[in-house]
């Protein structure tokens, strides 16, 4: 080992007073301390971006990296700096807010805290001394020794661009993650489970007593949604309300994470936080055949309880370490996650792209340490040096990207491969002779061009090496909306093309080997012949520029951690092995080692944060300086140790979690107001926080009160109704617009749950986006739940909601016709409850009064197009075209039961399930 | 009492909503000062989707007629579009000359743009450099301040900003010409900005906000019933979760959206405008007529409170055909614009809307090959390009920097596009440093890490 370790720099609490009584020597001294330990790395980080530090960067003209520069001054011609008088200096007056509208730095954020300005006062008031880089190495060093006030500790990294940045000290609770995690000791409490032992003591410290526990019946949804993301059934509610004995608590758990909705639900969040989508996004949305591989994977592990250090190691190098498991292949489809295209863009910059998307990614995702802050500079708050960012970078630096063959597994669903590689070829087809009908129209005028100029014909394949004036010009014989159509066509027999791969034994996932990056839009496939001797070079990229190699690195880890690589006979203990094959593996291994500080908070962390709407590090994708700090860092460390000790396992994390009295608490309590004061934000989770449901969570709660929800786990993506406006627009991908958006032909293939349906990237599903589902695009830590007009429009107008509606309408008439049984029935099915008299009578004569007057109405029938026209400017002429596009679904298609088909009885009560739908009460959980 | 709640409204939680529209507005989208003194209170951003060739429209560049389809000559490090074979110069087809008393140079197929009246409006921004020459990246670039296409649109940023002055329809509108741009809707996304600051997208055809009316078998009558009988529901709901806000939040929102359905069909409704209007935006004329209602909708958008209106012109990017294609371009836009520009200086609105139109980069001074012939078209160029702006304290009549001799690059005057969005910002009344958000444990803010104001662009 180096010698890396926890340093800790004393610094005196400095205050302009306690200068004054000091000896002129005894000044310097402290002045020289004061610029070595404060000031310097202050100027470093606050100042010299824009003012010395960046090569043809220097605003104002004023340069504060040499006490030259703050002499001189900027173009105001006065200098910044004025020795032993802080009140003429410009810079104690700039950063103090003194100088009129000048206020630095100019980003609000940024400002220095009233100690800091304090330390600059001082520091000018005491001469500004400016020691050299030797000396200012002496005092750091002769500092690490001293026992002062902590003004800092310092963490030793693989080192910055700068020695400022090497030797800045860090306040302790920024850099908290990076500590080394121990158990604590649960704090002294009569409380069964420990967590409540640790918030008894916080609730205690702040005077506070605990919630009460909520009502069995709030429990019982809220452990149903929280844990399968449904309500719970009549027959489950009436299990669990029912058992009065002292396992129900523990048996409902148990029954909720052994049904297969489970690892739906937490495959869903894990799927937010990696941005999963089954297109790739950029400029033409191609689809990522067999995404959906990866996304049954993930739902499989968490039904599965794959123990989590396992889980992360699939994922970055399931492939090296098992190669001939065709699973691996599908789990390291992780690294495949981020959008990413190749159109126009320089290979060298498209490949830039695709690393600095996958070093960001996997450092968000499983260290909850985003990287991309040090792409191009030494982190700006986190110890995270560029260095160590280009390490990582050389890490994944052999990982290309392709499709490879992986054999399906037994447990996949290969449902409907056959009907719908039919219905990709009937497209393929319709669009190839549309596209060979134009490109005869061209041979035709061509043959007749040559003919008239007495020349021999030469075919279309032929012609492009001709010389202009020797050919029919382009298009020749086409108008030009054929011209447009053309264009489309063959785009759309490329696209048919590639989506047969769907259903070919194949998988989104990487291989190693030398820079590989096809044309724009090519299939992306293991080339025949690797060169085995390749290797990357690996540098620091100076200021991020790809065309700036700097210095060499090796592949290696994140050196704030202290944690050391297991990779024998190297001296660097943060280095990786730098073959061919073999980088990631060691990576991963380093990840999930039990004593890396940052994995097991990073996932306990997340878990907690879904169950109660907020981490104890409240930011999960970011445990770093700038993310929230802790609300109970002692809670979290004995969380992760405890994890980690117990091997891992997710689902026994949730009962940990769940079983606490802390998780049971009511969302409601007497002394709220009082409560409230103390605790504005409920840091201290003296009360549940209640949540609206996610958008997934609401689509399918709608379809198992309606009876629709097919169960059917896993395989092709579903292709659920979209409104119909949308599934139409055209949207401009390259050289053309993509195709219209057809769904599945029958309701139950519809009907799946939300996370099996279709996610493109440049095309959303309204209906999912208005209620938040995030872009993926870019990673979700926690869902927003805004609550915004479009919502309630979606909601009380749309086709999808009307027809739920109407099949929930359809269901409660079969299952209990007379009103009133019904009114109670679909309560029961909603809420897990009964209606109060008084609203059931009011319902009653809502309904009556609905049927009343809908008997005066006539819906018309539902229309699906299976021909429709659409438009777009084409490029080549500048003026709009139109084109006929097939939809064939609709040829053979069984719609929902519409407003037609049914009684104004019918329709009135799907107005008033409608009314549960839209309701509060169905909308959020407590 | 608007739109009342029937018989049984009366509970503490909907007090508020009960008074209507005469009620300060609060929440999120209510309207808040500038952070600055500001001219401009509203914004129409005008984008040109595929990036129009600056030499072609606001930067003649005759230089490249005298070296018409000689070899040319490529700086490999340039950000250009990636190209194997040889290059050659193409010179523009089209003349150009002064306009205006300012004597704004513009290429001959701007007719109506010309006009003093209009050309003597403009600023032509000729310093402007981007990042991406890939089109979903630039064009999120252009809208959203990062090429990733995860980020809040500048119109999401100015409704954080500044909220909205009418509370009944949405504060931020987008609407496009035929398709949807390369990338999207994440092109007017709220990004991590919560929801109320998101894009709604206007439609041209149908229903103008998606599932604006319920089906057609149900009425306005039994609307409001069913949402009366919602309400009781929800006031017995919130009795017993007294102390959660966000239900009565999302009460109100229902009531919103019922008042939405009222106004947006009215405001969309372009039946009552004079036949001089109409003629003046072009709807009379197929060539102009999509864009042209995008405009006037744009002003009586702006008109009606609506903080920030987004348009788009598609199909600009040309590679083959250029001459054809601008023509054709410039054509559907010209006259829409004008008539943009002229009506807001006539209705006493120019000085208080900034117009902002942009393609999401320029285009290169040469063209390689295509399709076996020489194509007189031009590639992708995020080193140069023209950025038109109108109105809002931006300098009337003004060119602010200049390319090289053959538009290859920004060489006066020269900015990052970042820049140009904290200028942006600035034009209405707000600091891009201090309008920021923290999400992903960053402060973020439009243009990502900070940047300068362009002072030339401030009248």
């Amino acid at each position: 080992m180096f010698g890396f370790g926890w340093g800790r720099v004393g610094v005196c609490l400095l205050a302009g007073a306690c200068f004054a009584a000091q000896s002129a020597a005894a000044s310097a001294v402290h002045g020289e301390r004061l610029f070595a330990l404060e000031i310097k790395p202050l100027l470093a980080a606050k100042c010299a971006a824009c003012h010395g530090q960046n090569p043809g960067v220097l605003l104002g003209g004023l340069d504060l990296t040499s006490r030259e520069g703050l002499l001189q001054g900027g173009q105001s011609g006065r200098p910044a700096l004025v020795p032993g008088d802080s009140g003429q200096s410009a810079l104690f007056l700039a950063v103090a807010g003194q100088a009129g509208d000048l206020v630095m730095p100019p980003k609000g954020n940024d400002r220095l805290s009233p100690a800091q300005v304090a330390r600059v006062r001082a520091w000018i008031d005491l001469g500004a001394p400016w020691p050299g880089d030797e000396e200012v190495a002496e005092i750091l060093a002769a500092a690490d020794s001293d026992r002062g006030d902590a003004a800092g500790v310092r963490i030793a990294t693989s080192g910055g661009q700068t020695d400022e940045w090497t030797q800045r000290p860090y306040k302790p609770e920024d850099i908290w993650a990076f500590r080394p995690l121990t158990k604590p000791a649960v704090p002294d409490f009569p409380v069964a489970n420990p967590i409540d032992g640790f918030h008894r003591a916080r609730l205690a410290a702040a005077g506070i007593d605990a919630a009460p526990r909520s009502a069995d019946l709030a429990l019982l949804r809220r452990a149903s949604y929280d844990l399968t993301g449904l309500p719970p059934s009549p027959a489950q509610a009436r299990a669990f309300l029912e058992d009065g004995s002292p396992g129900a608590w523990a048996r409902l758990l148990d029954r909720l994470l052994a049904s297969p909705r489970y690892g739906e639900q937490w495959g869903r969040h894990w799927l937010d936080v990696v941005r999963y989508a089954d297109t790739a996004g950029n400029s033409n949305d191609y689809e990522r055949s067999n995404a959906w591989r990866y996304r049954d994977y993930v739902i499989r592990s968490f039904n599965e309880d794959r123990p989590y250090d396992r889980f992360v190691v699939e994922q970055l190098a399931g492939d090296e370490l098992r190669p001939g498991d065709p699973e691996m292949r599908v789990a390291t489809g992780f690294l495949r996650m981020g959008p990413w295209g190749s159109a126009m863009v320089p290979k060298k910059m498209a490949r830039q792209a695709y690393l600095d998307d996958v070093v960001h990614s996997v450092g968000q995702t499983f260290l909850s340490m985003p990287l991309r802050c040090a792409k191009c500079h030494d982190h700006k708050v986190d110890p995270i040096p560029t260095r160590d960012y280009y390490r990582i970078y050389a890490a994944f630096a052999a990982t290309q990207m392709a499709e490879r063959p992986a054999a399906f597994l037994a447990s996949e669903n290969l449902a409907r491969f056959d009907s719908g590689r039919e219905h990709v070829r009937q497209l393929r087809d319709f669009a190839t002779e549309r596209k060979a009908a134009l490109e005869s129209k061209i041979e035709d005028a061509a043959r007749e061009w040559f003919a008239e100029r007495g020349m021999a014909f030469v075919p279309a394949g032929k012609r492009n090496a001709l010389p202009d004036e020797d050919k029919p010009p382009r298009h020749w014989g086409l108008t030009p909306a054929e011209e447009g159509r053309l264009k489309v066509r063959r785009q759309d027999e490329w696209i048919w093309t590639r989506r047969l791969e769907r259903y070919e034994p194949l998988a989104q996932t990487v291989f190693n080997g030398p820079d590989y990056i096809p044309g724009n839009g090519r299939k992306l496939r293991v080339p025949g012949k690797l060169d085995a001797s390749w290797r990357p070079d690996s540098t620091v990229l100076d200021g991020g520029s790809v065309h700036a190699p700097g210095e060499p690195v090796n592949p290696g880890v994140l050196s704030a951690t202290q944690l050391p690589t297991r990779y024998p006979g190297v001296p660097d203990p943060f280095a990786l092995p730098d073959g061919l094959a073999g980088r990631r593996a060691a990576f991963a291994n380093w990840v999930v080692d039990p004593r890396n500080p940052l994995t097991a908070r990073s996932i306990v962390n997340r878990v907690w944060a879904y169950h109660f709407g907020r981490g104890l590090g409240a930011t999960p994708n970011n445990l770093g300086a700038l993310g929230a700090k802790p609300t109970d860092q002692a809670l979290l460390d004995w969380l992760a140790s405890d994890f980690v000790e117990n091997g891992w396992s997710i689902k026994r994390l949730h009962r940990t979690i769940m079983t606490s009295e802390m998780y049971r608490q009511s969302s409601e309590r007497s002394d709220m107001s009082a409560v409230r004061e103390k605790d504005p934000a409920n840091r201290l989770m003296a009360y549940f926080n209640p949540r609206r449901l996610a958008a997934e969570e609401l689509r399918d709660s709608m379809l198992q009160l309606s009876g629709e929800l097919n169960g059917e786990i896993g395989g092709l993506p579903a292709m659920p109704e979209i409104n119909m406006d949308v599934a139409l627009q055209p949207r401009m991908i390259q050289f053309s617009i993509a195709p219209a958006y057809q769904p599945s032909p029958t309701p139950g293939q519809r009907n799946r749950r939300s996370i099996y349906a279709y996610r493109v990237r440049g095309q959303a599903d309204p209906l999912m986006e208005v209620f938040n589902q995030p872009s993926p695009n870019d990673s979700c830590e926690r869902r927003d739940s805004s609550s915004v007009s479009p919502q309630a429009l979606t909601m009380m107008n749309s086709a999808y909601s009307t027809n739920r509606s109407i099949a929930f309408a359809m269901r409660l008439a079969r299952e209990a016709p007379a009103t009133d049984s019904l009114i109670e029935r679909a309560y029961r099915l909603a809420f897990a409850r009964l209606p109060e008299p008084q609203i059931k009578r009011r319902l009653a004569d809502y309904i009556s009064a609905m049927e009343a007057s809908h008997r005066s109405s006539s819906p018309a029938a539902a229309k699906y197009p299976t021909r429709i026209t659409r438009s777009l400017v084409e490029e080549f002429t500048g003026a709009p075209f139109s084109y006929e596009e097939w939809l064939p679904v609709y040829e053979q298609y069984t719609p929902d039961t519409r407003a037609s088909d049914v009684s104004a009885r019918t329709r009135a009560l799907a107005d008033f399930c409608l009314l549960l739908f839209n309701s509060n009460e169905f909308a959020y959980v407590y | 009492m608007l739109f009342g709640l029937g018989a049984t409204a009366g509970t503490l939680a909907f007090s508020d909503l009960l008074a209507g529209e005469d009620r300060v507005p609060t929440g999120p989208l209510a309207p808040k000062s500038p952070m600055i003194p500001a001219k401009a209170k509203a914004c129409i951003f005008v984008v040109l989707e595929g990036g129009p060739g600056h030499m072609d429209t606001f930067d003649p560049k005759p230089k490249l007629r005298e070296l018409h389809l000689t070899e040319s000559v490529r700086d490999p490090e340039q950000v250009l579009v990636e190209v194997t074979a040889k290059t050659y110069y193409v010179g523009s087809p089209f003349d150009f000359r002064k306009t205006g008393n300012s004597g704004i140079e513009m290429c001959d197929r701007f007719l109506h743009m010309a006009d003093p009246a209009v050309a003597d409006e403009l600023c032509v921004y000729r310093g402007c450099q981007a990042q991406s020459v890939n089109h979903p990246d630039a064009l999120y670039h252009l809208n959203t301040g990062s090429t990733l296409g995860a980020d809040p649109g500048v119109g999401a940023w100015v409704t954080y900003g500044l909220g909205t002055l009418n509370q009944n329809i949405p504060g931020y509108v987008v609407m496009t010409e035929l398709a949807f741009p390369q990338g999207g809707a994440g092109n007017w996304s709220n990004g991590f900005l919560p929801a109320h600051y998101q894009g709604t997208l206007l439609r041209p055809t149908g229903s103008p906000l998606l599932d604006l009316k319920p089906p057609q078998w149900k009425s306005r009558e039994q609307q409001r019933q069913s949402l009366d009988m919602l309400a009781e529901m929800n006031r017995r709901h919130s009795r017993r979760h007294p102390s959660h806000d966000e239900l009565a939040a999302r009460m109100e929102s229902y009531e919103l959206a019922y008042r939405m359905q009222a106004e947006v069909p009215e405001l969309v409704d372009l039946s009552k405008e004079s036949a001089a209007s109409k003629d003046a935006y072009g709807l009379d004329d197929e060539r102009t007529r999509a864009f042209g209602r995008q405009c006037l909708l744009a002003r009586r958008l702006v008109e009606k409170g609506v903080r920030f209106v987004q348009i788009f012109s598609g199909g600009w990017d040309s590679h083959d055909f250029l001459e054809r294609n601008h023509s054709a371009r410039i054509r559907s836009v010209d006259k829409p614009l004008a008539a943009l520009i002229r009506d807001l200086r006539q209705r006493g609105m120019l000085d208080e809307t900034l117009v902002v139109c942009s393609g999401e980069f320029g285009r290169t001074p040469d063209n390689n090959r295509r399709g076996g012939v020489d194509a007189n078209g031009r590639g992708h160029n995020a080193d140069a390009m023209a950025v038109l702006m109108a109105g809002g304290g931006t300098p009337a009549g003004t060119v602010v920097g200049a390319t090289d001799e053959v538009g290859n690059r920004a060489v006066e005057v020269v900015h990052p596009l970042r820049d140009l969005h904290v200028t942006w910002l600035r034009l209405m009344g707000l600091d891009d440093n201090r309008l920021t958000y923290f999400h992903g444990g960053r402060f973020k803010q439009l243009s990502q890490v900070g940047g300068q104001l362009i002072p030339e662009l401030i009248a």
